[in-house]
């Protein structure tokens, strides 16, 4: 499922998929992979992609279940 | 050129990469990040398995029909399974590490296939593939220099396709 929540949070911020790699340590593909549902990053990279946008872990990440 | 002068230029330049790589890397270690490495970990596992089902090809065909000597068998699988790992690595963009340009791949990647090709092309020449109508040492060299092109052109073909795709993705947002 495509992590839209951070897309549009990183577009918020005005950073492109390099800067927040290179922000959070790893390589702008695996940034590409989170935001297109590909990769399930661990909660470590979760939190410092979290810091660098400035949003909660909730936000970026939880998936409310279909009720 | 005989086996034994042979191992013994191959034992050298293994000896030099070796003390080479371990100098650069103290300097500038490379940094994997979690995606990347659970790619390699994937790579690491099919070449491993592909290595094995390699050797056993090649230790069947070499008992009935034999068309190379054991040094030279055993090499080209390596080479082979080395050649799956570095693809699967590179189309998993897990190649390069995060702290590394793709340059130094490119270089590294010109040096070593064009040198072999320019002396398993010369070995050619001066009939050093085929010893008693079997492949010899010889042509370990022009074995090294088609792996190099084959990852080289595979890393092209990544290259090529990331680019489209980051433009792509760039024009989307």
């Amino acid at each position: 499922m495509k992590n839209l929540a951070m897309k549009s949070a990183r577009a918020a911020k005005d950073i492109s998929q390099q800067e927040l790699a290179d922000a959070v340590g790893v390589s702008r593909q695996t940034i590409s992979a989170i935001e297109k549902g590909d990769y399930n990053p661990t909660i470590n990279l979760c939190i410092a992609i979290c810091r660098v946008l400035g949003k909660t872990l909730d936000d970026l990440f939880w998936q409310p279940t279909a009720e | 050129m005989d086996f034994k002068s042979y191992f013994l230029g191959f034992g050298i330049a293994v000896v030099v990469a070796c003390l080479l790589a371990v100098i650069l890397k103290s300097k500038n270690p490379a940094r994997y990040d979690e995606r990347q490495k659970q790619v390699q970990a994937k790579a690491h596992k099919v070449s491993y398995y592909l290595l094995m089902i390699l050797l056993v090809i090649y230790a069947i065909v070499d008992s009935y029909a034999k068309f190379c000597d054991t040094m030279t068998g055993v090499f080209i699988c390596v080479c082979i399974s080395i050649a799956v790992y570095a693809s699967i690595c590179i189309f998993g963009d897990a190649y390069t590490a995060v702290n590394q340009s793709k340059k130094s791949l490119v270089v590294t990647l010109i040096l070593a296939g064009g040198f072999n090709l320019l002396v398993g092309i010369g070995n050619l020449i001066d009939g050093e593939l085929v010893e008693d109508g079997l492949l010899s040492v010889g042509s370990l060299n022009l074995v090294v220099g088609v792996m190099c092109t084959v990852i080289g052109i595979v890393a092209l073909i990544r290259h090529l396709v990331v680019k489209n795709r980051y433009a792509a993705e760039s024009e989307d947002e």
